[in-house]
């Protein structure tokens, strides 16, 4: 069995989880026109504190990437009530997209068209596994050290692989999750593939035509029953399912039949050991993007006889890529704790060709054992996740 | 006309990497998309660029693209129709 | 048991399709020059024509390892990534004047790129995983195969690439300080449970610790060789000691490398039993992986 023992985030809707939650109530997007130059003509979930006031928030000092200070301050969060001790043996897993691109990015424009005028120990911090080191010395966590970077499903993966570590006997307790800033790279990156929205992202909507970035991090303790035995925390719940899978279809777009989401739904349930009309909600991976969640409600309705409630998130947060599946485990525990459905917003319409309705309204008094959460990346990397009740 | 569509020939091949052909390789009524040219989703967003680069023609909405580039004879159309 | 079944290298070595580099090593004249590899005759021209070094590279290693069984796993690592398609982009943002952006290179430029280029390449649906951790991003994907292999997976295809771009010479001495001049490679190998000659015995990390604890690991698995890729160490008494990066030259993931020359030594040597590759590129962080003749 594998616990899970803390939880901790910041995302669009407020730098811990209390906030989070709190802004989540208000059925609320947080997306807003961008207030860096940068994200200025664009819609996006951003957290609007500066990266020294993000050095405060997460009491450090010195050179770090947005991306590495979001990351500390939500797995600070998740470790919160936890110590480190000598026989349990902890790790952390961490992963991202583009990494330090958010202090690059600036430095190579700067190279390119200021006469090379480039601070170069800034690209210290580009190498993508830098901020796990950064954030696992600050955590103490340091027994196992990696970093995942399969786009927006990273978070789901290092969630996964943290799973695997503890049932394989290799840790004992390990911090998983993931972050990611936004950048002029990323969005860039989604405007040259024709899918940002310059309206409200409205996922799983017929009038759907794009995402909104958002940025954050999310992470959550997993904790094996033994080691949890010594550290006594509070557990929120189970980590009962994993699965990832390879779509193979093409670089960027899913199949139209979902082939390897319907691949990682099926492969979760099955190592949880559930039915599927045992799941009670799902976290979509609803980026708002006319191809995915086409693919993605094709593949539900092959998962599912009966769709169980479901909703996307992302129209409260963004899209905040690789974080996306820690932030929105979360959310899957906040579902579970509260036992309540979060609302998919901007909803008006269901999409033709697949008619399939999200939950529109937090509805309260549920009775909520399983949530299931995707996470689908570039590259046709499809994860998905089993949250339950403890 | 077709001094168009030997300069889109050989933009086609520059912006889509397609060094092993040349502008001869491509006829002006070959489908560039499926079973002639075998270009994919990636080459339709780069025709997208191609034509605002060169010729200053935005095409808002990707699917418009479809039917504009499914030859050299009907981006040729298309250039004289809109070009700036 | 972790085996390992074959192992595919690209880089300044003359490796691909070798079967006993470690006799065969070579100082390069060249480290940036790599060996010459037929990517026409692996790679549909539809695909290589937007390919970078890294993706033509880490396909051909993936095809000549492919077997008649599906892999169940495809687990790359990788510290810097699609570095070419980065800049590529990198550029395009910045200079650009049009408003629609060309997106290829901001396709390719995610560090899984290589791992869903290969599962798109041999139309596979199974795990598909990338690592990226500095130096030890070779390691971690290892970690990562074992796993696979613990959890049931046969055909495991794991390895590690990385990419050289002419802009990291400007950061050669703040940023990265190597010995060697800066490289890059790909190395791949075929990891199952079913039993071979050679085999994966253990890795250990090392983050923050105290180098004599490492020492003592070192002198404690009396191993035939020692290949290391960072600094050599006067107190470590082992009489076989190659550093890698002296015929590799420096990439964040070259212990890759260094596995596919002590497999191929085991393989080619019957007397010698135990191999140590140790990453001590890093000062805080290093690992030691032992392989073994099973």
């Amino acid at each position: 069995m594998i616990l899970i023992t803390g939880q901790g985030v910041i995302s669009a809707l407020g730098v811990n989880v209390n906030e989070n939650w709190a802004h989540l109530q208000q059925e609320k997007s947080a997306i807003k026109k961008g207030i860096q130059s940068f994200s200025s003509p664009y819609l996006v979930g951003q957290i609007e504190l500066s990266n020294e006031e993000l050095k405060q928030l997460a009491q450090v000092d010195g050179d770090y990437s947005r991306t590495a200070l979001l990351g500390m301050i939500a797995a600070r969060e998740s470790f919160a009530s936890h110590e480190i001790h000598p026989e349990i043996r902890t790790g952390f897993i961490s992963g991202t997209s583009v990494g330090g691109m958010d202090l690059t990015e600036g430095e190579y424009k700067n190279y390119l068209t200021e006469n090379e005028t480039d601070r170069l120990e800034t690209y210290k911090q580009h190498s993508s596994g830098i901020a796990a080191y950064q954030i696992a010395q600050l955590l103490g966590a340091t027994d196992f050290i990696n970093t995942i970077s399969t786009a927006c499903s990273s978070a789901a993966n290092a969630i996964m692989l943290g799973a695997r570590l503890i049932e394989n006997n290799q840790l004992d307790r390990v911090i998983v999750g993931a972050t990611d800033a936004l950048s002029l790279f990323t969005i860039s990156g989604f405007r040259s593939l024709m899918i940002y929205d310059s309206e409200w992202c409205a996922p799983f909507d017929e009038r759907r035509k794009g995402l909104n970035l958002g940025e954050g991090a999310g992470f959550i303790v997993l904790e094996s029953e033994k080691s949890q035995k010594i550290t006594q925390s509070k557990v929120l719940g189970l980590l009962s399912g994993w699965c990832n899978a390879s779509d193979a279809f093409h670089q960027t777009a899913s199949s139209p039949d979902g082939q390897g989401a319907v691949l990682s739904m099926q492969g979760a349930l099955k190592r949880a050991n559930l039915k599927p009309e045992q799941i009670d909600y799902v976290n979509a991976h609803g980026t708002a993007t006319p191809n995915n969640d086409l693919s993605e409600s094709h593949a539900l309705k092959q998962i599912f006889k009966e769709i169980p409630p479901f909703s996307s998130t992302k129209a409260y947060t963004g899209h905040t890529l690789a974080a996306s599946g820690g932030i929105e485990a979360v959310f899957s525990l906040l579902a579970i704790e509260h036992q309540c459905l979060l609302p998919n917003l901007n909803f008006q319409n269901p999409i033709e060709e697949t008619g399939l309705m999200p939950v529109q309204k937090l509805v309260y008094e549920q009775n909520i054992k399983h949530v299931l959460s995707n996470s689908f990346g570039f590259g046709g990397n499809n994860s998905s996740i089993i949250i339950s009740k403890y | 006309m077709s001094e168009l569509k030997e300069t889109l020939k050989a933009q086609i091949i520059e912006q889509l990497n397609l060094e092993d052909l040349t502008p001869a390789d491509i006829q002006d009524d070959m489908p560039l998309f499926g079973e002639g040219l075998g270009l994919d989703s990636i080459d339709a967003l780069e025709f997208i660029v191609l034509l605002e680069q060169f010729y200053g023609i935005k095409l808002a909405d990707p699917s418009e693209g479809k039917a504009v580039f499914s030859s050299v004879n009907s981006l040729a159309e298309f250039i004289e129709k809109n070009k700036k | 048991m972790y085996f390992i079944h074959k192992a595919s290298s690209i880089n300044c070595q003359k490796a691909y399709q070798h079967d006993n580099i470690f006799r065969d090593l070579i100082t390069p004249e060249d480290y940036l020059m790599l060996e010459e590899v037929d990517y026409k005759s692996l790679i549909p021209p539809a695909a290589l024509r937007r390919m970078s070094t890294i993706l033509k590279n880490s396909l051909c290693a993936a095809h000549q390892l492919k077997t008649e069984q599906d892999f169940d796993a495809i687990i790359v690592g990788t510290g810097l990534g699609c570095l070419q398609d980065t800049e590529k982009f990198l550029k395009t943002i910045h200079i650009s004047q049009t408003e629609t952006l060309s997106p290829t290179a901001f396709i390719q430029s995610t560090h899984n790129t290589i791992a869903g280029q290969i599962s798109l390449a041999l139309n596979n649906h199974g795990y598909n995983m990338t690592h990226t951790q500095h130096t030890f991003s070779f390691e971690v994907a290892l970690m990562d195969a074992m796993q696979a292999v613990d959890d049931g997976m046969n055909q495991v295809l794991l390895g590690a690439a990385e990419e050289y771009i002419p802009f990291l010479d400007r950061l050669s001495d703040v940023v990265i300080p190597h010995d060697y001049p800066l490289s890059q490679g790909v190395s791949f190998f075929n990891i199952s449970k079913t039993p071979a000659q050679i085999g994966i015995t253990s890795i250990q990390f090392f983050n923050f610790k105290n180098p004599e604890e490492i020492r003592k690991v070192i002198h404690d698995t009396h191993a035939d060789l020692l290949i290391y890729n960072g600094a050599k160490d006067e107190s470590i008494h082992v009489k076989n000691q190659v550093n890698i990066s002296q015929f590799t030259g420096f990439y964040l993931s070259n212990s890759a490398f260094a596995m596919h020359v002590g497999y191929d030594y085991l393989k080619n040597n019957p007397l010698a039993n135990k191999v140590i590759i140790w990453n001590n590129l890093s000062q805080n962080h290093q690992s030691i992986l032992v392989i073994e003749r099973k």
